[in-house]
Order: structure tokens, then C-alpha cells, then sequence
């Protein structure tokens, strides 16, 4: 709920860092005032936008370098009493403020295509920002950290030509969010249940894509399920579904041993291999592989093949999400793994991981619709991972101007996944999941949807194909991909996403097949 | 001129060596990852500093980031065993920090089809000119001020918006232009349009300080952009700076008002009144410096070489407005030749003005063929007068 008057007053009064006093400021703001559409308060706006301008406050914020000018505080000249802070006109006077803010640290905001940090200005605000983690609050709870380049920047890009191509069109402009009128600053309260990081990426280890195109590839990497006594198989390959515990009911995959012990999880690996190379020669610029179908022989292998296509010059994806698998954390001991996410780039370097953050329960009915009730008999069966405690990460690319975020499975539904992805405004989401078909009405598009109408992003749902083949009755094959962009496509009923379910073989690898997709289509 | 920025103070460097003994101790006792970030974080702090450093041209800055670096290589140092120099780790983190420098070097400088966007299309140079000089302009006026109708500038300031030369904001239905970073860095790049002083822009682009004669140039052509006839281009300040260390000042405080300077000595305080017609000029010089020039006066600490001594400037926010101030550092000196010229660049710039007055005036008349009524109403003066300058 909005913050009450008294309590932004007393946060006013005692602030004395202008980002905090960004934070305070929105938090009154929000849900209590917007820019209006009614003409008639527009030429108010427009006074004092020149109030701001003629107060030089914009160059003064630069100049305090994280203070607040005394100007600031005159120019918002504090009603006495809390029903004048309820005012409209006051309303305007903080908003054009914090636009004001807004504006001024434009220099600093490295998610941009340029920044120009002249000596001398924010030298105490930069150093903060390095040692806060790229946070800019001081004492305000929560975050307010800087916004990704929106995809329209730097003219030429995917987003332009798909635009341009008119399969694809635009969304209409619905609703209003305080955060749409704020371009380089994002204010998010404080998420109780799982801290947050925002790493950058080093500038050698940065993406680099070309932003003229939109190229993404999924291998969905094992194909079905085999049910057998006391497991399930996932074919091809060395991985099984078993029931781990009774009580809790709790499933696991694990993977058989290998019949050469030098040579684990051979048939998989291979299949990885030719898989990545395959998409690699088509220019997949990011590539997906699912949950819990990527063991680590598999994920070496994932990686030697990036370095050895970089060694040799050919072009390779810039950025691999390398699925997931039960993996333990150096820096918690459990008995239980994690289900955790490793993301490389072009030259199999690994950029980051995430754990999962919210556990699977797998109802009677989905086992039943999956052919594993016999073996999990239960009416909820929880996948056998540790959760806490839960941390979310986020990299940020200056390369690209992107926050990314990887948000495994059931992360990508709901809280707190889903809901700090959206209010950091990270605008590529990778989703590798293990799960049932993918349509137009599963969990995933429902509620993946709503974050590219709200601003621009990209995410991609990578699911493999066991449960999902399991499940199909239609005929063809299930989808097993999606890929969200923030355009309209009028021949799938108007969703903002494309199922991809048009899979490529890959060449001289028996049966193996890939999805790609580009934008804009050719 | 050139400027000096104070060196770190030793408190600052102690805070500074504490964090990062505190983010290498955790970082390599614990192994967590969120402490390795926070000792990342301190580098790359470290890592701004440096190109900050870059930029100043005298050594106290430098000297002493090295020596924080030096304590932060034992910082991390002592977690090593064995030779470093052996370890793979040792090089791949001094090619991080050079890609790190290398980045954010990048991310300053020009992205060539920004620039050539602007150069190559004059319409979208005068908005650009127009918006950076104004702050922040709604769309119909600037529309109006560059002569353009609102649909053909909405759409060139879309795509100028689209290359982060230009911010829009909407509210409701009105449209606000207001400069980016970029839009400053590629106005600053191409030079003052008449006047250019292309050394200044790049000199400004690249962080130095730039000649205040030249920065007060541009500022007083900038003028022009606001509806001026005639740009003021001499020198006021300079002259006011010449009379006080005529006087043995020790400063020189400019009023917001701008036609009222004080005359700081040891002795004694002076009030000089200017005349009305030079404030906002006087001004303007003085507002080139602080935004032009990149001068942060707030830091206090700016020191300009001019003609030769070296004086400190600081604006100071007060009720009325900004006060400049400006202190000799050095006993004031000024010879008979610098009061000359002083006096004779007015002398110079007086009867340039009286020629282009007299040039003007000669050709309103030629327009009305001749006939000095019509002519001396145009002007907004009395036919005698005009007679009299045309002579």
C-alpha cells in the first residue's frame, strides 16, 4: 500500500542521500498519483518541468553527487499539514522532482549505450554503487537500482524489423505503472522471503549478440518416458525418475552408472554435442537446454565444445543457459542437492547460477497424466531438493543493456521468481523447465505474458520431452518451446508469444532434433 | 586554463583499506559467493578510480590510489600460496581489470552513427542544439524554435530518441525533450555552430579543463539560440578579475543579480555597481565555466591558471541564486600590459559594435529605399537618430 503521509514525511525530514530520497519519494507516489490524461493538468506539468529547469536542479543533483541540494528541498517546499501532501499539486512537485533525479543520473546509468561520468561529478556516488552491488540506496529499504536499455535503442534492432515486417505488431498501450515514467532508476521494495543480487558481467566475459536479430535455440535433449517397476526412464539416455522418500513423498532424477567409467553419461553427451553444434552453425545467439536433464559430464561437455567453436573461430551462441541438475552449494550443507541452473558464455565460461527457488509438487492427477502414478502413488509428490536459503541472481550485461535472470520452472509462476524478476525490470528470462506440454493456456505462458505487456523483455521456456510427450493426445509433436517478446502475434490469437513447435532435425545424429526461431522471421 | 582537483584525504584511504581487508578476509575464510561479489565490488570501485585519475592532470590523485592499491595487492596477496606469478588466476585477473578499463573507457566515447545521425541531418543538429541549450523544452515550442511541424518532429525526435541522443517524457498528452548524456557528449564533439571552438568541445569532451575565454565564447553564441540579434563575446569577467587584482584583491564575488561584484582585500571590502546591460552576460560567463567546463564548484577545490596566476572559482547556491566567487591564490599580479589589454579589448569590442550598428542600420534604410521614416520606425528610433548614425 501506498506509504501513509506522516511516515514520508518523517523519512523526508531525515534523508539525507538523493537515491533514498528517490526510494521515499516513489513509494509515496505509487498508487496515489500518476501523470493524469486529462489535458487540462498537462500545462502544469509543463510549469514545473520549467520550474525544474529554470532551478537548474537537474545540474545541481549532478553536482551534490548523492547529497540533496538544498534547492531540491526548496522547490518541494513540504506542505505543512498531510492533507497537503495528498494534493495534486504536491504530487506533481515530487514527481517532477524524482524526474528530475532521474534524468540527472543518466550519467551513471552503465546499462546504457553511452555514459559519460565527467571528472569531477558522482566520483562519491559511483564508488557507493560499486560497493553497494550496483544498488543506489543508502538507507531506504528495498532497492533502487538502475533500468535495462529498452529494445528500441540503438535503432536497428530485432525489435525495429519485426516491427517493421508486420507479422508481428504492437501491444496496445493498457494500464499505468509509476516505474513506465522513470527511464534510467527502478524502485523496488524490499522481498522478505530471498535476497537479491545483481552481478555485472566483466567485460571479458560479457554477451555479445547482434542486436539486429533475435536468435534462439532449444534443445529439449531427451525425448520420452519409459515407465518402468520402480522408476521412469528418460530416453534416450542414463537418467531415471525414482521415488525418493515415502514420507514426505518426494521424487528425484539421478543418473545410472556409466557402463565405462571414464566415459559418463555418453550417449547424452553426445547428443549435447551435436545439438549445440547444430544450432551453433544455424546462429542461435541463445540457447536453451531444460531442467533436470543436464548432469555435469554433460555440462563439461557443453563447455568444451563452446571453447573448442571459439578456438577455431566458428560462430557459436553468445550466451547458453545449460539447463539444470541436483547440484550441491559450496556455501550451504545440506542433505539434500539444489536444483541449480548454470549459464555460460560463448566461450563456455560460466557467467552464473541460481538455484531453484520453489519446490515442484507433482498432484495425483499430473502423475497420472505423466504415466508415473504407479511409481509415485501419492497425492502430491514434492521433488527432492533443498530450497533455502533462497537467493535470486541477476546479471547484468553492459554489453547488451540486459538484466538477465534464470527462473527454473515453477519460479517462473509465481512469487517471489517471478514477481522481483518483473519489478527489477530484468528483460531476459530464461525458464528451463521439466513439465507437461507447452500451450497458449499453460502456467508458464500465463504468467510470463503479463511481464512482456508490461515493458520490454524477452523470455524463453525450454522444456525437454518426456512428461510433456507423456501428456500430448493431440497429434504432432508437443510444443516444447516458448519464446516471449514484447509484440503482438495476430495468427496465435493475439498472445505475446510464439510456441515453438517445429523441431530440426539435427544432422547425421539419429533422430535428435532441435527448435529455432528467429525474429524477425525469415 | 587548467584546473586542480584536491588529492584524497588519508581518512578516506584508511575507510578504504578497512573494507577491503574486511571483503578479502570473508571472501577467501568463507568462500561466499556474496562476499566474493563484495570484494569484486571494491575493486571495480577501485578500478573508477583509477580512470577518474586519468583525467586530473597533476599526480596527487594517482599517487594516491597507488598507494591503496598497494595495500589492497597485500590485502588479497596473503590468501595466495605459493608463487602467484605460477597461477593461471594471477593473469586472468589483471585481464579482467584491463577489460574493465577498457569497458568503461568504451562507454564514454562517441558511437560514430550517433554523431554522423546528427551531422549529416541539419534538422536534427538544431534540435539537438536546441534541447541541450534549453534543459528541457516541450515539443510545440521546439517545434516553433526550429521552424518544423509537430508530426515531422516527432518523428525525427523518435529516432533520435531511439539512439539515446534525446529523453522524451509524456505526460498526458504533452511531449518534454531533454538532453542525454550522449546528446551533450556529440553537441560538445561537433562544436559551437559560428563561433567554434572545436579545441573547447573536445578539450570538455575529454574531461580537461577548458579555456575560459573560449568556454565563455561559446556559452555568450549559445546566446544567440534564445531570439539574441547580436551575441555578446568579450569578456566581462576577466575584465572584473583585472580591476580586482589591480585593487590587490584577494577575491572576487560575483552576485546572482550579476551587476554587483565585491572587491575582497585584506583591508577593506569594495561594492562595485556594473552597468544593468552586462549582468546576465557576466553571468552567463561564469555559468559556462560551471557547466561547459565540467567544473564542480560544489567540491570546492577548483583552481584555474588565468593569465598566468592561479585563482579558485566556486559557485555558491544562495537565496537570490548562484554567487561566484573567485580567490587569487597568488599575490595578485598584474602588470600595465594586462590592463591594457584588458581595456583595450573593450575599446576593440566597443567599436566593432558601433560598426555592425552602423552597417545595420544602413541596411534597414536600403530596404525601405532610402526613406528614413519608415526605416527609424523599424528600428525603433527617431529619423534624426538613424540620420545621424548612418553619416
Amino acid at each position: 500500500m501506498p506509504t501513509p503521509p506522516e511516515i514520508f514525511r518523517d523519512r523526508y525530514e531525515r534523508c539525507s542521500w538523493i537515491f533514498d530520497l528517490f526510494a521515499y519519494g516513489f513509494d509515496f507516489l505509487n498508487g496515489r498519483f500518476f501523470p493524469p490524461k486529462l489535458e487540462a493538468r498537462d500545462t502544469d506539468w509543463d510549469r514545473e518541468d520549467e520550474e525544474v529547469r529554470k532551478r537548474n536542479l537537474v545540474e545541481l543533483i549532478v553536482q551534490a553527487d548523492g547529497d540533496i541540494p538544498v534547492e531540491v528541498r526548496r522547490y518541494l517546499r513540504l506542505p505543512g499539514d498531510d492533507a497537503g501532501l495528498e494534493t495534486l499539486e504536491f504530487g506533481l512537485r515530487l514527481y517532477s522532482a524524482l524526474n528530475a533525479i532521474d534524468r540527472a543520473v543518466a550519467d551513471l546509468n552503465y546499462l546504457a549505450a553511452f555514459v559519460r561520468p565527467l571528472p569531477g561529478r558522482w566520483e562519491r556516488t559511483t564508488e557507493h554503487l560499486q560497493q553497494k552491488l550496483r544498488q543506489l540506496q543508502r538507507s531506504a529499504h528495498g532497492y533502487v537500482v538502475f533500468q535495462p536499455r529498452n529494445f528500441e535503442t540503438a535503432g536497428r534492432t530485432w525489435y525495429a524489423r519485426t516491427l517493421a515486417s508486420g507479422r508481428w505488431t504492437e501491444i496496445p498501450p493498457r494500464g499505468v505503472n509509476l516505474a513506465d515514467f522513470f527511464q534510467n532508476l527502478v524502485r523496488i521494495r524490499e522481498a522478505d522471503d530471498c535476497a537479491v543480487d545483481i552481478r555485472l558481467l566483466n567485460p571479458a566475459q560479457d554477451i555479445e549478440m547482434d542486436s539486429s536479430e533475435l536468435r534462439v535455440g532449444i534443445v529439449p535433449l531427451v525425448d520420452s518416458l519409459k515407465a518402468n517397476v520402480t522408476d521412469a526412464s528418460l530416453l534416450p539416455g542414463p537418467l531415471r525418475i525414482f521415488k525418493e522418500t515415502a514420507a514426505p513423498s518426494a521424487f528425484g532424477i539421478r543418473v545410472d552408472s556409466p557402463k565405462d567409467p571414464a566415459r559418463p553419461c555418453d550417449e547424452l553427451c553426445e547428443r549435447a554435442d551435436a545439438a549445440l553444434r547444430c544450432l551453433a552453425d544455424r546462429g542461435a545467439q541463445i540457447v536453451l537446454f531444460p531442467e533436470m536433464v543436464v548432469p555435469d559430464p554433460v555440462l563439461a561437455r557443453l563447455r568444451e565444445v563452446l571453447y573448442e567453436l571459439c578456438d577455431s573461430g566458428k560462430q557459436r551462441p553468445a550466451l547458453v543457459l545449460a539447463g539444470t541438475f541436483s547440484r550441491s552449494s559450496k556455501e550451504h550443507v545440506s542433505s539434500m542437492p539444489f536444483n541449480v541452473a548454470v549459464a555460460l558464455n560463448d566461450r563456455g565460461e560460466e557467467l552464473w547460477r541460481q538455484r531453484k527457488l520453489q519446490p515442484y509438487e507433482m498432484k495425483r492427477y499430473e502423475q497420472q497424466r505423466f504415466g508415473l502414478e504407479r511409481i509415485l502413488d501419492s497425492d502430491s509428490c514434492s521433488e527432492y531438493m533443498a530450497f533455502v536459503p533462497r537467493h535470486l541472481q541477476f546479471v547484468d550485461s553492459r554489453r547488451t543493456g540486459m538484466r538477465m535472470v534464470t527462473l527454473i520452472c515453477e519460479d517462473a509462476t509465481r512469487a517471489p521468481g517471478l514477481t522481483t524478476a518483473r519489478e527489477l525490470r530484468a528483460n531476459l528470462i530464461l525458464a528451463p523447465v521439466m513439465a507437461g506440454p507447452l500451450t497458449n493456456d499453460c502456467g508458464f505462458a500465463k504468467e510470463l505474458d503479463p511481464v512482456v505487456n508490461e515493458y520490454d523483455a524477452v523470455f524463453i521456456v525450454a522444456n525437454s520431452g518426456p512428461l510433456a510427450r507423456a501428456a500430448w493426445k493431440e497429434s504432432g509433436p508437443p510444443p516444447l518451446g516458448i519464446l516471449g517478446v514484447p509484440l503482438v502475434l495476430p495468427s496465435n490469437a493475439f498472445k505475446t508469444h510464439k510456441l515453438l513447435v517445429d523441431p530440426t532435425p539435427v544432422p547425421g545424429a539419429g533422430g535428435l532434433e532441435v527448435l529455432y526461431y528467429q525474429l524477425p522471421e525469415t | 586554463m587548467t584546473t586542480l582537483t584536491a588529492p584524497e584525504t588519508t581518512v578516506t584511504e584508511a575507510t578504504r583499506e578497512t573494507r577491503l581487508r574486511a571483503a578479502a578476509e570473508s571472501a577467501f575464510r568463507d568462500r561466499k559467493d556474496q562476499d566474493l561479489e563484495r570484494l569484486q565490488g571494491e575493486i571495480d570501485a577501485l578500478t573508477a578510480k583509477a580512470l577518474a585519475a586519468n583525467f586530473d592532470p597533476f599526480r596527487d590523485a594517482a599517487d594516491s590510489l597507488l598507494k591503496v592499491l598497494r595495500l589492497a595487492f597485500g590485502q588479497v596477496a596473503r590468501f595466495v600460496e605459493g608463487d602467484f606469478r605460477e597461477q593461471a588466476s594471477f593473469y586472468l585477473g589483471q585481464l579482467h581489470a584491463v577489460a574493465e578499463m577498457a569497458e568503461r573507457v568504451r562507454q564514454q566515447r562517441l558511437p560514430r552513427e550517433a554523431v554522423e545521425l546528427v551531422t549529416r541531418n541539419a534538422p536534427a543538429e538544431r534540435v539537438l542544439r536546441t534541447v541541450v541549450d534549453r534543459g528541457s523544452i516541450g515539443a510545440s515550442d521546439l517545434a516553433t524554435e526550429i521552424g518544423m511541424k509537430d508530426s515531422n518532429l516527432s518523428t525525427l525526435c523518435k529516432e533520435l530518441t531511439s539512439r539515446e541522443l534525446l529523453r522524451s517524457d509524456r505526460f498526458g498528452k504533452r511531449v518534454r525533450y531533454s538532453p542525454t548524456p550522449l546528446s551533450h557528449a556529440v553537441v560538445g564533439h561537433i562544436g559551437a555552430p559560428a563561433l567554434a571552438t572545436k579545441a573547447a568541445s573536445a578539450a570538455a569532451g575529454a574531461g580537461a579543463a577548458p579555456d575560459w575565454p573560449k568556454v565563455a565564447a561559446s556559452a555568450a553564441a549559445a546566446s544567440l539560440d534564445r531570439g539574441n540579434v547580436l551575441a555578446c563575446t568579450s569578456d566581462f569577467a576577466g575584465g572584473i578579475f583585472t580591476l580586482g587584482a589591480l585593487r590587490g584583491a584577494h577575491a572576487v564575488v560575483i552576485e546572482p543579480s550579476g551587476d554587483r561584484v565585491l572587491i575582497e582585500s585584506e583591508t577593506s571590502e569594495e561594492k562595485l555597481r556594473l552597468p544593468k546591460s552586462i549582468a546576465h552576460s557576466i553571468s552567463e560567463q561564469m555559468n559556462a565555466v560551471i557547466v561547459h567546463g565540467g567544473v564542480s564548484p560544489l567540491s570546492g577545490n577548483e583552481v584555474f591558471d588565468w593569465c598566468g596566476q592561479r585563482v579558485r572559482a566556486k559557485a555558491e547556491i544562495t537565496h537570490e541564486g548562484k554567487r561566484y566567487r573567485v580567490e587569487f591564490l597568488d599575490p595578485p599580479n598584474v602588470s600595465e600590459e594586462k590592463v591594457q589589454t584588458a581595456f583595450q579589448e573593450i575599446e576593440d569590442e566597443k567599436n566593432r559594435l558601433e560598426q555592425f550598428q552602423k552597417f545595420y542600420a544602413r541596411q534597414v534604410l536600403y530596404t525601405y529605399d532610402g526613406e528614413y521614416a519608415p526605416a527609424a520606425k523599424t528600428l525603433g528610433i527617431k529619423a534624426p537618430q538613424l540620420k545621424s548614425m548612418v553619416k
